[in-house]
């Protein structure tokens, strides 16, 4: 990704974790201190997972002014049915909280999506083909010199991921590294991308080592 | 490869639960299994890897920090940090006295170019629901309009979207943005405040009220019974509220506890005999007669 600048900013020493914070505010809605510190650990998250939902979905209008209201729509959600949402969540790390404000976030703009494009009768619905193209047509990672994004498609197409799966040596995980392989063919994930989500419990250079595995076994078997 | 038979597709959280790696091995191996062969949950998996990059770029840090700064002076424009001078006695007097008198002029001003407008987000409010009546039943405070059916809720001539803005900056509390967003009947976002001012300490009569009209208005049949108990809280609070035993026998009718609506309505012409709400009440209590 360019222009890193930092990383999200988590708990100093000394504060609540922030899977016991977010659950303490579920259970103490009207705690003034505890909703303060949800708002200066979590405020500047909710605000980019907004900002890049809306990115995602193609919404560039007026960014700066939705983001507040619909960062307002998120606390809201957190807080509705006697903060029902929040005392359901049961995560016990720092990235659980994280992928927890995404899916609100994520789904606070899905809706808001939803709203313009009937409030517009449809006129602004993107075809998911125009996503799926914008997704294909992302800048040529810098570790797969070997393709042409242009011609994927029809690459993927032939290839057969099952085949993938059934010749790979690595049976534990050969479901996963598939998965791997179309992450960064398809949807244009670097390997340092993968590599940071624990799910896929590989470092960078794990990443890397499964797609030229990969690509040397599917070259072979052309 | 999307349209394949592959199973039912996988929810967002699971999709990052995936991500996390807290998901059981079984239920791992059945998410890959379905993952490598949907090209839409695959690339909804690949939505929230974009959502949740850890690393923030230029960019995006300085969009947070445009975007943090408005929310900011929206809410936060109260507390103004004082700024020590230390200038000569001599001198802070004199400026004193200029400041006295443009602060003096400033509000002679003030008063007189902006006396219509509302200072407080209690007066946001109530000035909207002079102008409209949303429901039959009462808010605290409400004075007595006849009811106009209407679809919507929008009054001609006001734009909510910009008053919210205007609440947000007159540093509304629970109640009031309750009260602003039930008499747009967005019971989604009225019920949560209200049900935060009605746990904070010290919560009214008013409080109780309110939050027993919008779960009487929400159309939503489990929260009926619940508008019941808000209106005899309210009454237990202070039992000359009107508003209260306004709605309670509004509430009774809407039930189809004829007896009980009738003798509530008695109740409150008991409290109310002469305004516009005990004629309206007046005449619902002859309906029931007749």
């Amino acid at each position: 990704m360019p222009n890193k600048v930092r990383r999200f900013r988590w708990k100093k020493s000394g504060e609540m974790s922030a899977p016991d914070l977010v659950r303490s505010c579920g259970e103490k809605l009207t705690d003034r201190d505890l909703w303060r510190q949800f708002q200066e650990r979590f405020q500047g998250l909710i605000f980019t997972y907004v900002m890049r939902s809306l990115h995602l979905r193609h919404i560039e209008d007026d960014v700066m002014d939705i983001v507040p209201d619909l960062a307002q729509e998120v606390f809201v959600r957190l807080v509705q049915n006697d903060g029902r949402v929040l005392r359901s969540f049961k995560g016990t790390t720092e990235f659980s909280v994280m992928a927890f404000l995404a899916r609100i976030s994520a789904s606070v703009v899905q809706d808001y999506q939803r709203h313009i494009a009937s409030d517009k009768r449809g006129a602004q619905v993107i075809p998911i083909d125009y996503v799926k193209a914008a997704e294909s047509s992302r800048k040529k990672s810098a570790d797969a010199p070997e393709f042409d994004y242009s011609q994927l498609s029809s690459i993927v197409a032939w290839i057969d991921m099952e085949r993938v799966v059934a010749s790979d040596p690595d049976r534990k995980n050969a479901r996963r590294n598939a998965l791997i392989f179309q992450l960064h063919y398809i949807n244009g994930f670097e390997s340092g991308e993968i590599a940071q989500f624990p799910g896929f419990e590989l470092t960078k250079s794990g990443v890397q080592a499964i797609l030229a595995r990969l690509r040397k076994r599917i070259r072979n078997e052309r | 490869m999307s349209d394949r038979d592959h199973g039912q597709c996988l929810t967002d959280e699971t999709l990052t639960e995936y991500l996390e790696g807290g998901l059981e091995p079984a239920v791992k191996a059945a998410s890959e299994v379905h993952l490598i062969s949907c090209d839409e949950c695959r690339n909804q998996l690949a939505f929230f890897m974009r959502v949740l990059q850890p690393d923030v770029t230029l960019e995006e840090a300085n969009s947070v920090k445009a975007i943090a700064a408005q929310w900011g002076k929206k809410t936060d424009n109260r507390a103004m940090p004082q700024r020590k001078l230390m200038f000569p006695r001599l001198l802070v007097a004199l400026a004193s006295v200029a400041a006295v008198l443009v602060i003096s002029v400033m509000l002679v001003w003030i008063v007189r170019e902006r006396a219509a407008e509302p200072k407080s987000a209690s007066e946001v409010v109530q000035l909207l629901l002079t102008q409209n009546r949303p429901f039959e039943s009462r808010m605290a405070g409400e004075p007595h309009r006849p009811i106009i059916r209407t679809r919507g809720s929008e009054s001609p001539g006001v734009s909510y979207s910009l008053l919210a803005g205007e609440m947000t900056r007159l540093s509304a509390n629970s109640h009031e943005m309750g009260r602003f967003y039930l008499l747009q009947k967005d019971f989604g976002r009225a019920i949560p405040y209200l049900e935060i001012a009605e746990r904070e300490v010290g919560a009214g009569a008013a409080v109780h009220n309110d939050l027993g009209v919008a779960y009487l208005e929400s159309g939503n049949a489990a929260q009926l019974e619940k508008a019941g108990s808000e209106f005899l809280h309210a009454l237990q609070e202070d039992k000359s509220f009107a508003a209260a035993a306004f709605n309670l026998a509004l509430f009774y009718e809407r039930t189809n506890a004829g007896a009980q609506a009738e003798a509530q309505w008695k109740r409150y012409l008991e409290l109310d005999a002469n305004s516009d709400w005990a004629t309206e009440a007046w005449g619902r209590l002859q309906g029931l007669s007749h």
